[in-house]
């Protein structure tokens, strides 16, 4: 990954690290696809945990299905966790990365 | 008595006949009943969150693995507290409770399907016909209480 200079307030131009950037970088939480959950169910959860319209749940539960995997929402490490969490909680199979 | 789900009176009714009551009763020992890493069960259900995040992954689990337990335990209770198992029933479930069983119903689905080796969709063609019946059930409640719960939601 490429490093970003960046100002540190009256500190003069240093360098960001790898950790640094990566720690800046947001979690996306990402649902697999299972041969158990069904299309409906997994569009409910969708819904209910994110509050997503019918439509964009559907459009990701389809990406989940046909691609194998979607990313459901993204944010600081957190509000992953918790997500994963919630997910978890229902069954689906959720991971978070960055 | 014929099984049904469907939304009445805005709660959600349940009808299970005197096997499908029997079936659904039997859902908290199965909850129950996860194991260890060599349930294949329990390795469906404790999959890595942070896939190459070793230290992020174990934090998540340390924190949390015994939440999603009591969590699935809760959601099972509700059916030990309404579901006998020796008689036909009919139920009437308010918004949470009928989310609840449908989390139930669908974790023992879940925990089910993977020990009877159901890892990809195909693997269903080679299963039993009463593993088959019992995956059917329990995937047609689901269904039924997904779709008695977005009426009643949205």
């Amino acid at each position: 990954m490429m490093t970003t200079p960046v100002r540190e307030k009256d500190a003069g131009i240093i360098e960001e690290t790898n950790d640094e950037t990566l720690h800046r970088t947001p979690w996306k939480v990402i649902v697999w696809d299972d041969p158990v959950n069904t299309m409906s169910y997994v569009v409910y959860v969708f819904r209910t945990l994110f509050g997503y319209s019918d439509e964009k749940a559907t459009r990701l539960m389809l990406r989940v299905h046909n691609e194998g995997k979607a990313v459901v929402s993204s944010g600081a490490r957190e509000r992953a966790e918790h997500d994963v969490y919630r997910l978890h909680q229902h069954g689906l199979w959720a991971t978070m990365e960055r | 008595m014929t099984a049904f789900i469907d939304v009445e009176d805005g709660s959600v009714r349940v009808d299970l006949g005197v096997v499908e009551a029997s079936l659904v009763s039997s859902i908290p020992g199965v909850i129950a009943s996860l194991g260890d890493g060599d349930d294949p069960a329990a390795r469906r259900l404790n999959l890595p969150v942070a896939p190459g995040e070793p230290e992020i992954d174990d934090a998540w689990w340390r924190l949390v693995g015994s939440g999603l337990e009591v969590a699935r335990n809760t959601d099972a209770f509700l059916i030990s507290e309404k579901v006998s198992g020796d008689t036909e029933i009919t139920l009437r479930l308010d918004l949470d409770e009928a989310e609840s069983m449908m989390r139930s119903v669908n974790h023992a689905r879940l925990i089910l399907a993977a020990r009877m080796g159901l890892d990809v969709a195909e693997d269903y063609h080679h299963l039993g016909e009463n593993d088959t019946a019992v995956l059917d059930f329990l995937g047609w409640m689901v269904e039924m209480l997904t779709d008695s719960l977005t009426r009643i939601r949205f």
